[in-house]
């Protein structure tokens, strides 16, 4: 029995992203094109090695390596050097009669030639810094149709992004089918109809209220269901069935249960949840045809208890009942009690696509099923996790009542029905008004450019053909309008440059465009389109004024939210369930505010243009209650996430440090530590491994159970193959076993079968071979000596993003300018995103 | 030769295999054959079905051990057991020019070296489907129909479905059942006055659309033009079909034979339904080419399972995830024999089943963990006959091209061409 060794370690690495295009685009430091791609080690290796069957004298396999091009020019000459490569990597060659290379130079021979076939591979697919044209990615296409219309758009509805290196951006991935078309006209006409609402008006704002006491006529037909239950099961000569028994028991104990719970002087008031699964939650519905909109929701609410308790928090799910993945989920920290209730206030945008429902639950974090009802089905109670909150006894939640008022007064948009219609209404206008019509709307929608008349004369024989089938005015009006939201111009920032033409620079029109996608994923707002138009958006002061208002904005949360997802693969969290792992205190509720911290310190480091070099190691950590409690950190109180200062010697502060980094590059009931090693190689050291070979040949299997991750990932050093990757990549990972499965600190690792118990050994030596380390701290210290090269990996992380194209040797010059200029002005992630929005290829068409 | 199908009188009840009879519709028979003439003499009509997934298969008990004719089912493929005469797993066939480990169906159907293009990071060929529905899908109201899953989850590789256009572009697939359904058999009320106007309103659409299209092109670069000629591309897609809608304009889409799916599926759910629409497309004569990127991670939680599909492919034998991928592959099987009922209960003019004129192709483009050597491949139906099922065989290296079996299946329905992709040959033992 044989197996990888990366059954331990789970290489999720290129999990979620072309691998390929990852080998292709990784990116390698420094190394300027020399006419020979492959290194005189590897001549020397072949010459030793190789040539005595495949060279002038015999050319074994029709192989020939003396006289093979050293320079790699084609396709072709890459696949001859990787058929090789494969050969050593497979133990083909040499074969065991001939003489062998020691394991240190197959190892050698192995790194040199799988890096200079990356960096050969790479200049070969170079794009030569040309952007190519990109359609709006399902995210811009839903913020520019909330942008023009006010309205939610349901983008899953779309084919699916394609990516590269986990970025939605590069018009080099995307695909264009028929599918994407129709689903693009049907999308429009969806919209449309949300916004040229004919008929009735929809009403204004409203307050409802709903209270949640015993004396509540909702509350009697609650409890009706298990009282139906038991009359249905003892009346006499009720049918025995299989699991009655079961059935009864369980109605019995919840019957039990609701006497208790009338009897609460709390209950009165207000509902008091989950008391021990009888009240799991409580909810309030939109009902089935609201008017759209954004809402306000109130929820009076506090400890179920005189004095106020710390570990309280009011989960608010928005999904219909029992659904198994809920649209949204929120946590709010309850400071009250039901002497002095607070109100937690949030708002809700009601679009038509989300559910209208919103279900109001305690925390419960994670819940233990009660044995004896273990093998019970789940549909015997009315509730989900009835069964497991039967013996809960911690403090409940009491909320006396749910306020919602709305549909808030909604922004101006540029095409809302009042500007379509300009104030007329549309019942008095007629087809003459048509034309005008379509060409205003036109207009926005290809972000202020007039469409051709060609194009206009189309869309009115649209018009005209529907009048004619006996459409009303409106009616045809839509149907037409849906074409323009699946027109090229809307769905392709269009940016004309003939073709032989040299690249030009960008109009301020389209300046503008570019950077409003980048930082917000929609069209440029007024104040930015006013900027651009008056023709000084170029002006020094002014372009670093609309870059810094852009950034400060709380819509720059969107890049780097996405950003993050594609650099960092944050995505990976969703695939680790909270329950499998093996902290108690690690929920879903944990779980989010974990991830949500990657983002919230990130964005902090953006907008304060703090140190790069923080996400390596910085002294505070960005934090909600929840996150805080999680890592230990006290006096934090509330949602909102704030800037915390760490003790001395802390090792949080930094990625590294995060309980996200942490549990995505593992299982979640195991660390990763090749995972976690191939993240500081790939994400801050610039110095990223290549994918785990396909056909690897295969470890011991038999051998794994009861050992040290570390000593059977020691292994990795008995093989030339291995080695050749891994002496740079374990140990990394092994200093951050300090860290579990989902990033608390630990003293001691458990074996792969959870038999045995080893102390953490996490002294290694960094990549360059020579600057050793003891533990974490120590390593930390040695990456902060690095830092320029996480400034380089952020720089062209950043620049893929923001040009919607990979950075290829065409643009190493910018790439290092960007740097340098950005340690010169002290490191600012600020500065960084300033530097890149003002270089050329950001600039230039 | 021209192949007429003339739908068959029975129709399947869902998930049974039952059959009924239903008095004959005028309505589905071609148009060339009148109701008071019934299509003798004709032959069945043959058809092609492609089936991939993510992931690959349990290392250890998927594929069979023995080779021939009297070789035993592997635990995984067990669920097949009564359809044992009527498939070959085919040992040791691979895409030599695979190599990204995670890449279970971007060169599935195409077999391509998709680094082999100057310039470009990734380009990929023309998918086996798509050159047989050039042949198969001339007398079919759709050429061919692609399917692929609406959570797709990892481990698939770049694509939207198995597909790949002539051009290398990636053809995107109907995720939803529902979506299917009303392709197949949606707007079949529409009075014929109401389906003029919609097409020559598709036409309008078009003609607008291109119209801001072509104005672009004019001032664009050659790159920046290649990404528009793929909208190009898309409607000139929608006007064959328009061509097509009209042609099949005085022919009503067929009544369908089963049940407009309704509710949120689960992921077997979904696949069943997927499949009994398949059998639906063929029941009708909608369609002769099918390919199914079939969904991978909610099947583990179908099952109880709280694991990954890429954990499964990272474990040892005794792990909770191992078992999961075992399971997975026995769910997986039992579908395909649920499909193959479905197809053989299909009966045509002549007698025979309509599952002895299609071609299964059942497999993925990754064998276990990174492995892309003789890969899953399962080969079901008898294409018309001819083709020597009930074995399982093993060819002699495992550098097989797997598009061997591509370039055989395209023969097998007629299609002459000298080679598929990296084809060498043909795989002796299975065509006769």
């Amino acid at each position: 029995m044989a197996t990888h060794p990366h059954i331990l370690t789970s290489v999720l690495s290129v999990l979620g992203q072309p691998a390929c295009l990852a080998l292709l685009v990784v990116l390698i430091p420094t190394g300027t094109m020399s006419a020979a791609d492959i290194a005189p080690a590897v001549d020397r290796f072949l010459t030793t090695y190789c040539v005595r069957c495949h060279g002038p004298e015999k050319q074994k396999g029709s192989q020939r390596f003396d006289t093979l091009p050293r320079a790699i020019g084609d396709a072709a000459v890459a696949q001859s050097w990787q058929d090789m490569l494969d050969a050593l990597n497979l133990s083909e060659m040499p074969p065991p009669d001939e003489k062998q290379p020691t394991k240190a130079e197959l190892a050698d021979v192995l790194e040199t030639l799988t890096a200079n076939l990356m960096i050969a591979r790479r200049r070969l697919v170079d794009s030569g810094g040309d952007i190519v044209v990109r359609r709006l990615n399902r995210r811009e296409y839903q913020q520019t149709i909330r942008h023009l219309f006010g309205v939610a758009v349901d983008t899953s509805f779309l084919p699916e992004d394609e990516k590269i290196d986990g970025f939605d951006t590069l018009g080099q991935a995307q695909e264009f089918s028929s599918l994407h078309l129709e689903r693009y006209l049907e999308l429009g006409k969806r919209v449309l109809s949300r916004v040229i609402v004919s008929g009735k008006k929809p009403g204004g704002s409203q307050t409802k209220k709903v209270e949640f006491g015993t004396a509540e006529p909702a509350f009697a037909k609650e409890v009706k269901g298990p009282e139906k239950t038991i009359a249905d099961l003892t009346k006499p000569g009720a049918g025995k069935k299989k699991g009655d028994d079961l059935k009864l028991t369980i109605a019995q104990a919840e019957r039990k249960l609701i006497d208790e719970y009338r009897a609460l002087a709390n209950a009165q008031t207000g509902a008091v949840i989950p008391f021990r699964g009888i009240k799991p939650s409580v909810d309030y519905n939109f009902g089935g045809s609201p008017t759209l909109g954004t809402y306000r929701v109130r929820v009076r609410c506090g400890a179920d208890h005189a004095t106020a308790q710390d570990e309280l928090f009011l989960r608010v799910v928005r999904g219909n009942f029992r659904s198994a993945v809920p649209d949204a989920v929120d946590y709010h920290q309850v400071t009250g009690t039901t002497v002095a209730p607070q109100v937690i206030e949030f708002t809700v945008e009601i679009d038509g696509i989300r559910s209208n429902r919103l279900a109001f639950e305690r925390r419960n974090g994670r819940l233990h099923k009660v044995p004896a009802l273990e093998k019970a089905p789940t549909y015997y109670f009315v509730f989900p996790n009835v069964a497991e909150l039967l013996e809960d006894r911690r403090t409940n939640l009491w909320i006396d009542s749910v306020e919602v008022e709305g549909p808030l007064p909604a922004p101006d948009v540029p095409l809302s029905a009042q500007h379509l219609f300009a104030g007329r209404d549309p019942a008095k206008l007629g087809d003459a008004d048509a034309r005008g019509l379509i060409e205003r709307f036109a207009f926005q929608a290809f972000r202020r450019q007039t469409p051709e008349p060609a194009y206009v004369d189309r869309l009115m024989e649209i018009f005209s053909a529907g009048r004619a089938h006996g459409a009303t005015f409106i009616d045809a009006l839509k149907d037409t309008l849906a074409v323009v939201l699946a027109s090229p111009r809307f769905l392709y920032p269009y940016e004309p440059r003939p073709e032989g033409q040299a690249p030009r620079q960008l109009s301020d029109r389209e300046l503008a465009i570019r950077l409003s996608y980048l930082f917000w994923s929609s069209p440029p707002d007024e104040e930015l389109w006013q900027v651009a138009e008056s023709g000084k958006l170029r002006e020094r002061g002014v372009f670093a004024a609309q870059v810094n208002r852009l950034i400060a904005a709380e819509r720059s949360g969107l890049l780097v939210e996405t950003f993050l997802t594609g650099w960092l693969e944050l995505h990976r969290l969703a695939a680790i369930n909270p329950d499998t792992t093996h902290a108690a205190g690690y929920d879903d509720a944990a779980q989010r505010s974990t991830r949500r911290e990657t983002i919230e310190f990130f964005h902090a480091l953006m907008r304060d243009n703090r140190p790069i070099h923080a996400l390596i190691q910085s002294d505070f950590v960005t934090v909600d209650s929840i996150a805080a409690r999680f890592y230990g950190l006290p006096g934090v109180t509330g949602d909102a996430f704030r800037s915390v200062k760490l003790p001395a010697g802390s090792l949080r502060g930094g990625l590294l440090g995060q309980s996200a980094i942490l549990t995505l590059t593992g299982t979640g009931d195991r660390t990763s530590p090749v995972e976690r090693g191939v993240f500081v190689l790939r994400k801050i050291l610039d110095r990223p491994p290549p994918p785990a070979p396909a056909n690897v040949p295969m470890l011991d299997e038999k051998q794994v159970g009861t050992r040290s991750i570390r000593e059977t990932l020691d292994q990795h050093m008995s093989k030339a193959q291995c080695q050749s990757c891994h002496r740079r990549i374990d140990p990394m990972g092994f200093a951050l076993e300090r860290f579990d499965p989902v990033g608390l600190v630990r003293d001691e690792v458990l074996s792969v079968d959870g038999t045995q118990r080893f102390p953490i050994a996490t002294a290694g030596v960094m990549p360059d071979g020579k600057r050793s380390f003891a533990d974490y701290a120590q390593m930390r210290q040695r990456l902060m000596e690095d830092r320029d090269q996480l400034v380089r990996v952020l720089t062209r992380n950043l620049m893929t993003y923001a040009l919607g194209r990979t950075i290829g040797f065409t643009d190493q010059d910018t790439v290092e300018q960007i740097v340098a200029a950005t340690i010169k002005d002290g490191y600012g992630l600020g500065s960084l995103l300033h530097h890149i929005v003002q270089s050329r290829p950001f600039q230039t068409k | 030769m021209k192949t007429i199908h003339p739908l068959t009188r029975r129709v399947v009840l869902r998930g049974l295999g039952a059959t009924i009879c239903l008095p004959l519709l005028e309505a589905f028979l071609p148009s060339t054959v009148s109701a008071a003439e019934p299509a003798r003499g004709m032959k069945p009509a043959k058809r092609l079905i492609f089936l991939s997934y993510s992931w690959g298969v349990s290392k250890d008990d998927w594929f069979p051990k023995k080779a021939g004719r009297d070789y035993d089912l592997s635990r995984c493929l067990e669920p097949l057991a009564r359809h044992k005469p009527d498939f070959c797993v085919l040992s040791n066939l691979s895409n030599k020019n695979a190599t990204q480990g995670h890449w279970a169906t971007t060169t599935w159907l195409t077999s391509a070296d998709v680094t082999a293009t100057p310039g470009k990071q990734f380009q990929n060929t023309v998918s086996v489907d798509q050159v047989a529905a050039r042949h198969l899908g001339v007398e079919t109201r759709f050429p061919s129909i692609e399917l692929s899953n609406s959570a797709p989850g990892d481990g698939y590789g770049p694509g939207s479905s198995l597909s790949w256009g002539p051009a290398g572009n990636a053809i995107a697939g109907e995720t939803s059942p529902v979506s299917f359904f009303d392709r197949l058999f949606g707007a079949s009320e529409v009075p014929l006055a109401e389906r003029k106007y919609l097409i020559d309103h598709d036409r309008s659409v078009l003609d607008a659309v291109m119209a801001d299209a072509k104005s672009m092109h004019r001032q664009i670069s050659k790159n920046d033009r290649q990404k528009i000629d793929g909208y190009f591309d898309s409607v000139r897609d929608i006007e064959v079909r328009l061509k097509k809608s009209e042609e099949w304009l005085d022919r009503p889409k067929p009544k369908a034979p089963l049940e407009r799916p309704a509710g949120k599926l689960n992921t077997i759910e979904e696949i069943t339904v997927m499949y009994d629409l398949m059998i639906a497309a063929i029941q009708t004569d909608m369609t002769r080419v099918i390919t199914y990127r079939q969904p991978v991670e909610g099947l583990f939680t179908d099952l109880g399972y709280k694991v990954v599909g890429h954990s499964t492919t990272h474990c040892t034998v005794q792990s909770e995830a191992y078992r999961a991928s075992i399971a997975r592959d026995q769910k997986q099987a039992e579908l395909l024999a649920h499909l193959i009922d479905g197809l053989k209960a299909l009966k045509e003019p002549d007698g025979s089943s309509n599952f002895h004129h299609t071609m299964i192709a059942y497999g993925s483009g990754v064998r276990t963990n990174h492995d892309l050597r003789d890969t899953p491949t399962l080969l079901a139906g008898h294409g018309g006959g001819g083709i020597i099922q009930g074995q399982h065989l093993v060819y002699q290296s495992k550098q097989t091209p797997l598009a061997n079996l591509w370039h055989g299946m395209l023969k097998q329905v007629g299609v002459d061409t000298p080679r598929f992709a990296d084809s060498d040959g043909t795989l002796p033992g299975l065509f006769a």
